[in-house]
């Protein structure tokens, strides 16, 4: 679904000329008989008239239907009186579009307007001001995801980026409070100076944000500190942000250098740019009821602003239709204002104020309110860390699925498996057996996130295992170090696991080093005819007590069967053959450098693949020498 | 009272526009057209003075909502598309069906995501026009958009 299609075929919605006709001529009928009309709108300020009164019950608020049409506000000693007007619901919607819309008529009456408003299900909040007590340190991951964001060095400036509906953070310090929110693969952070409750705005940049990919700059989705799933969507994409912290692209900013350079201890306290965190239990609701109930007021006609500074900002809030009540408490003072929204568009505002002994009242409501603020993040946070952790467990499953899914594609049936010491290069096979008991341990292990960087640390006691196709076209690996694995395939990147195997080199290596091949030529007796050559190029008899020598020699070292020769281009090459009435099998000996491979080939199996069989091959520098030496002789 | 020649004026300019919003609104031709009537009677009648052109399309576009806002409070419940207003959605979405999704919301969502990606206001403005909050708008947008792709996705894909 592409919202901007919304625009695009909204457009093609056009007024029909004959209802434009219609319009207009309707208007040139009223402008010939209608008389102008007065209306309330420019009464902004305090009404001190007195209308009839009639007790307005509680709940009645939520009955009207129809459009109120105006309100005001008188206060006397001891209370308020208060006139709502009201339209009469009409039967016919057309009718009341038109007169509904243009008519007070009507009245409603409430004696006691602040009653009326306690009687609901008022909200309450304090976010008057910044510094109003309530804060929440910030934690320890919090803290460093967001200097980690905020640190990397590469960023793109970007201009003139709509942040509405961006989700973000508040931090406050000192006189200052800063705004970091992120929207698609935006974010943007802007710093504030607090004075006296007055907020200045400073620059509000955005950048876009990318990560470099093998030279390639590939835009990315920003990563996000704390994101109220509430206000973005869907909690997918939200859990997206939030566990990705690409680097950055392009210039450092000196008003991003300075939040990176602020103490991240001294940020006091954060408010998430969420909803409802204001939401309060309805014992919660009495309380604050009893509270204001017992206040003796006394009305006042202005309230120095300055008062509004105060620490005990609060507010109650109540808003049905088209009418909205709100009650501030500061300092000393309260004040109550009630304001009603025409259908015609305007607004009328009637607000009286009060001096009152708020001072035990609002510190109590004070509590209520950061109470239910730090519900509503606590909540959020419980929300978002449980997302966050479900999260990570699914995409920690998908790591270990694809992790069980690369070892089992490695002991696939056209793989070949070897190992080799990690640092070496040069693979060594394993029987049918062994690749059975090590697909058996690899497949079957218990993993978790590793730690590759351990990897070095434990280099001389690690082993690689490996599957590869003869064609090497496909090959997979595992280094086993200690009790972690690193899986490694051509189409993805390490992978690093710890397993629950305390043992697992060692009993890896148990079962390599099980391969080992001693006496190989014991079985071979008596050779028949021995020759050498070196490169193809000569060939020469070996005599039997040579023979028996590169035997005895050979039975010194341990020998691994291997799935291929390997090169022997260049290699001394011995053949001794062994025909008897029991057999026709020929040895190949292939020496160079430090390895030697022994094939074996059975001249009496019928097909080619069955002729090579049992490859074997021994590391030791000094053995190709001393055979060199005995075959000189 | 505005004369007839500036409704004239103010109709061709922004009558299209107000009948998109009330439409989208009211889900119903017939009063979608007496709506976008009514705001100009009282376009008409009250002959506000207007700081711009932006302030005179803001104030009609308030009007309408809340004129809209009291048709739909008289609604005893909530009414089906009629077929005439279908055709003119169906004709509009030419196959993307997202304007019908759209119509399938509730109303308070409908109006937000109208103003804001149909007419481009922000959520500040869309605030002052509703008489709202401009978190509740912010909410009421995330919440709408979120609705829209569900309806969206279950009917038309």
């Amino acid at each position: 679904m592409n919202i901007d299609d919304l625009k695009k075929s909204a457009e093609k919605i056009t007024l029909s000329e004959d209802a434009k006709e219609r319009i207009l001529q309707k208007s040139a009928d009223i402008s010939a008989e209608v008389q102008p009309h007065r209306t309330v709108s420019g009464d902004k300020g305090y009404t001190d008239h007195v209308f009839t009164v009639e007790h307005y019950k509680p709940r009645r608020l939520a009955k009207i239907t129809a459009g109120l049409a105006a309100c005001a506000v008188i206060a006397a000693s001891a209370g308020l009186t208060m006139k709502l007007m009201k339209n009469q619901p009409k039967s016919d919607s057309r009718s009341a579009s038109t007169a509904g819309a243009a008519e007070d008529t009507s009245p409603e009456i409430s004696d006691d307007p602040i009653a009326d408003m306690l009687a609901q299900d008022f909200t309450i909040n304090n976010d008057g001001s910044f510094d109003n007590g309530y804060t929440d340190k910030l934690s320890p991951y919090q803290r460093e995801k967001i200097r980690e964001l905020l640190s990397s060095p590469a960023r793109t400036e970007i201009d003139n980026y709509d942040m509405t509906d961006c989700t973000g953070i508040k931090f406050i310090s000192g006189n200052y409070y800063y705004f970091i929110g992120v929207k698609g693969d935006v974010m943007s952070w802007s710093r504030n100076y607090i004075a006296l409750g007055e907020t200045e705005p400073a620059t509000l940049k955005g950048y876009s944000v990318s990560s470099d990919t093998e030279g390639s700059t590939e835009t990315k989705e920003v990563a996000g500190i704390r994101i109220s799933p509430d206000t973005d969507g869907d909690p997918d994409e939200l859990i997206k942000k939030v566990r990705k912290y690409y680097k950055l692209s392009a210039n450092i900013e000196a008003d991003l250098r300075a939040i990176i350079n602020m103490p991240l201890e001294n940020i006091i306290g954060y408010d998430f740019f969420a909803e409802n965190f204001n939401d309060i239990s309805e014992n919660e609701r009495n309380e604050i009821r009893s509270y204001i109930h017992g206040l003796e007021l006394k009305k006042v006609p202005s309230v120095d602003a300055a008062l509004r500074d105060s620490n005990a900002n609060i507010t109650l809030n109540y808003e049905e239709e088209n009418l909205k009540y709100k009650l501030d408490i500061f300092g000393s003072c309260l004040s109550f204002s009630v304001t009603y929204f025409h259908p015609d568009g305007e607004q009328t505002n009637f607000t009286s104020y009060y001096n009152a002994n708020t001072s035990d009242c609002a510190e109590h409501i004070l509590n209520i309110a950061n109470a239910s603020i730090q519900r509503g993040i606590q909540e959020n946070i419980s929300k978002l860390e449980e997302e966050a952790s479900r999260a990570e467990e699914a995409s920690r499953a998908k790591d270990e699925q694809t992790a069980i899914l690369n070892i089992n594609a490695m002991f696939a049936d056209d793989m070949h498996i070897g190992w080799f010491p990690y640092g070496d290069d040069i693979g060594r096979g394993v029987s049918d057996e062994v690749r059975a008991l090590l697909f058996s341990k690899l497949s079957r292990l218990r993993i978790e996130p590793g730690d590759i960087s351990e990897l070095e640390k434990n280099a001389e006691k690690a082993v690689v295992v490996y599957g590869s196709t003869t064609d090497n076209s496909k090959s997979l690996s595992v280094i086993i170090f200690g009790n972690q694995i690193v899986i490694n395939s051509k189409e993805s990147k390490d992978q690093c696991f710890k397993t629950d195997d305390e043992f697992l080199y060692e009993d890896i290596m148990a079962l390599l080093e099980g391969e080992s091949k001693d006496r190989l030529l014991a079985p071979y007796y008596p050779p028949a005819e021995a020759v050498y050559e070196y490169s193809g190029i000569s060939e020469k008899a070996i005599p039997l007590e040579t023979l028996n020598e590169i035997a005895q020699e050979i039975n010194n070292y341990k020998w691994y069967p291997v799935s291929t020769y390997g090169s022997t281009q260049d290699a001394l090459h011995i053949k001794v053959s062994f025909k008897n009435e029991i057999q026709d099998k020929t040895l190949h000996i292939y020496l160079k450098d430090d390895y030697i491979s022994i094939a074996e080939n059975d001249n009496n199996a019928q097909a080619e693949q069955q002729k090579l069989m049992n490859n074997y091959c021994c590391y030791h520098k000094d053995f190709t020498d001393v055979l060199k030496t005995l075959l000189e002789e | 009272m505005q004369n007839t020649d500036c409704v004239r004026e103010a109709v061709e300019e922004y009558g299209d526009m107000l009948y998109r919003i009330c439409l989208v609104m009211l889900r119903n031709k017939a009063d979608a057209e007496d709506a976008v009537q009514d705001t100009f009677i009282r376009y008409m009648q009250k002959a506000p003075a207007f700081s711009s052109d932006g302030h005179e399309k803001a104030w009609l576009i308030k009007v309408a909502s809340n004129i809209c806002r009291d048709i739909l409070k008289l609604r005893s419940r909530t009414t089906e598309l009629d077929e005439e207003t279908l055709n003119t959605i169906a004709a509009a979405d030419s196959g993307s069906n997202i304007l019908e999704a759209l119509m399938q919301i509730p109303d308070k969502f409908r109006i937000v995501l109208t103003l804001h990606y149909i007419e481009g206001y922000k959520t500040d403005e869309i605030a002052e026009m509703i008489g709202k909050t401009s978190s509740a708008v912010k909410m009421r947008l995330a919440k709408g958009r979120k609705l829209l792709e569900e309806k969206y996705r279950k009917e038309y894909m």
